[in-house]
């Protein structure tokens, strides 16, 4: 093609564009299946507005793994990227491998919860589901999975009670904040965050998803354009319609959580530093001795590999695996490829030890 | 209709020097003949005052445009805002009393003065959030101009060195790589930093200066403030942290009393 075929090619494609956007009204008017989160669990403890969900196992429970799974998701978006649909759901994966797995729903902040920080999540509600865990499975030590943020609070809570924590599983987590290669941390230093919390209370999970949508602004909108071209395809809207109903399900962040995450982590760097006090216990990494899975994308553009790989040198545990995956973000859990051999790894790893 | 020839007594009382305290009706009676019904020095009073207004309503116009021209050139530093929004907040003032205000002869009515300063405070940080979205626009811009000059020079090269492109699908996901990365370069660069930073830090700035004129609003509805939501909601949260403590205590004690019932129940039963 020469610059001018091109040219005309590109008209061409144009002029089909008003018809595209009209067929994609109509299908996504046509009320078009988009349910997430359908795994069966069961909420098996409420504090504030914390769940602890216990998803049901499947095959013959003699063959379920003894040691129970919790699994900590962010406070930014829901779990619900975990489940996003049947045939492309990490935690059914999980199950299908014969773990027991439960998870934490942080549910959705309130201006009553504007003083949580982060000893009340990781000290009082993880601890707290942790123990339930514990008390109600008869088991003292448990397999701790964070993703993300989530990472960040399991790595911090093994680090203040290892005793409970069996094994750890880190999944895209940062733990070193001083990095120059994510836009989101760069930003995040030049922030006040004191007058954040001052001008906002709680962060709005919409605010905080325009800047995570800034993030990569030619992604957002080629993902758009994709959904035009793929329209016809109705497995391809409900994943695509699942996606986008994950993306902007974004709880509020707790003001408070929200500072401490940004001033001691993001700007100060104080977690990978062992300098990060919580309930005036020093939260020191080099206690952590249980093993180690840490997992992260290697494309990954919110958590990139330099925020996650320094994990595995900074605890003293002597059996660490550190694997990257050649996806980004969300691909660990919904990525077409890697979300069918990732599960089936960790469950081995667990299994294993 | 009455309550127009009230409002039409109260400024004629403004404008007229005279003593005016007659019969009320008779100035109803000219409301409903109309304006033409009045004689002419009134008329020329009224004129005047009409005049008077309109420089004042000028004058607040004009520190309006001074402001928006300001923020939008980029030429105003905190210190020139300020004074301008400071004009602006006693122009506006200025002209509320005279046209309103004082025919109305209810102080209340309206806006309290310490409000009006808030909200032209917040009116103001909403300008400079407004004028560093523009900033940001236009800073955003320059990656897709980067971008535009590389894709056509990228085409170019792939045309003379004979590997052109096969459709308008592969130019495209070839123009979204280039983007891509030149927009990432850019977030990330200091340009990028600042630019998103100086939008994000004006924003929170007019949050911030937004919530004392809610906090106005709701008090004059009589509902509780954020701030007074937000003391309530500290006291909560530190009683709740603070029975949370008293509860892992008495566990605690309460499992010490097990343990020290098992050791002297052991003890009971070596001695029997």
């Amino acid at each position: 093609m020469n610059y001018r075929e091109i040219i005309e090619s590109i008209e061409k494609d144009l002029q089909q564009f008003p018809q595209k956007v009209l067929r994609a009204q109509e299908v996504l008017t046509d009320n078009p299946d988009c349910q997430v989160a359908t795994t069966p669990a069961d909420v098996v403890y409420t504090e504030d507005k914390m769940k602890l969900l216990h998803y049901r196992s499947r095959g013959d429970k003699k063959n379920i793994h003894p040691t129970p799974v919790l699994i900590v998701y962010a406070l930014i978006n829901r779990y619900i990227m975990l489940d996003l649909e049947p045939g492309r759901s990490f935690i059914q994966n999980l199950l299908n491998e014969g773990l027991d797995v439960y998870l934490i729903d942080w549910g959705y902040p309130t201006g009553a919860d504007r003083y949580l920080g982060l000893d009340d999540y990781i000290n009082y509600y993880m601890d707290t589901a942790l123990e339930w865990i514990r008390s109600e499975t008869k088991t003292k030590q448990i397999n701790l999975m964070g993703v993300c943020m989530g990472g960040t609070f399991s790595v911090i809570y093994a680090a203040l009670h290892r005793e409970k924590v069996k094994n750890l599983i880190t999944l895209a987590t940062p733990t070193e904040f001083d990095i120059d290669d994510a836009g989101l941390f760069l930003w995040a230093k030049e922030i006040d965050v004191d007058k954040a919390v001052e001008g906002l209370g709680n962060l709005p999970g919409d605010i905080a998803n325009i800047l995570y949508l800034l993030v990569t602004p030619v992604a957002t909108v080629n993902k758009y354009i994709q959904f035009l071209e793929g329209v016809e395809n109705p497995k391809f809207v409900s994943t695509f319609l699942r996606m986008e109903k994950w993306i902007f399900d974004s709880p509020d962040m707790a003001g408070e959580v929200f500072r401490e995450w940004i001033r001691d982590l993001l700007q100060q760097n104080l977690l990978i530093k062992n300098q990060l006090i919580l309930d005036g216990q020093k939260v020191d990494l080099r206690k952590i001795k249980c093993p180690l899975l840490n997992v992260f994308g290697k494309n990954d553009y919110l958590a990139p590999p330099s925020t996650a790989k320094p994990l595995s040198k900074a605890v003293s545990s002597k059996d660490i695996t550190t694997i990257g995956v050649d996806t980004g973000h969300v691909g660990i859990f919904v990525g077409s490829r890697s979300y069918k051999t990732i599960s089936p790894k960790i469950a081995k790893w667990i299994r294993e030890r | 209709m009455d309550i127009g020839a009230d409002l039409f007594l109260q400024m004629i009382k403004g404008i007229y020097p005279g003593d005016l305290d007659e019969s009320t009706e008779k100035y109803r009676e000219w409301f409903h003949k109309g304006v033409f019904a009045m004689d002419s020095e009134i008329q020329s009073k009224m004129m005047q005052r009409i005049i008077e207004n309109g420089n004042l309503y000028l004058k607040f116009l004009n520190t309006v445009l001074e402001a928006t021209q300001a923020t939008y050139a980029g030429e105003g530093s905190d210190e020139n805002l300020n004074e301008i929004h400071a004009h602006m907040s006693d122009h506006l003032l200025e002209l509320y009393q005279e046209c309103v205000g004082k025919y109305l002869t209810a102080p209340q009515f309206g806006i309290p003065r310490e409000a009006l300063q808030q909200i032209n405070s917040a009116i103001s940080a909403n300008h400079k959030f407004m004028g560093a979205v523009g900033d940001f626009l236009i800073m955003f811009s320059t990656p897709f101009k980067r971008s535009m000059d590389i894709l056509q020079q990228a085409i170019k090269d792939r045309e003379r060195a004979g590997e052109g492109f096969k459709s308008a699908k592969e130019v495209y996901n070839f123009a979204v790589k280039i983007f891509d990365k030149e927009y990432d370069d850019w977030l990330k660069s200091s340009a990028g930093v600042q630019s998103v930073v100086n939008m994000v830090d004006n924003y929170l700035e007019y949050r911030k200066k937004l919530n004392p004129v809610k906090d106005i609003w709701l008090k004059s509805l009589s509902i509780p403030t954020k701030r007074e939501m937000e003391d309530v909601y500290r006291g909560i949260y530190d009683l709740k942290k603070k029975t949370r403590k008293q509860d892992a205590m008495i566990r605690e004690q309460n499992d010490i009393i097990k343990a020290l019932n098992r050791r002297l129940k052991t003890i009971e039963r070596l001695l029997k």
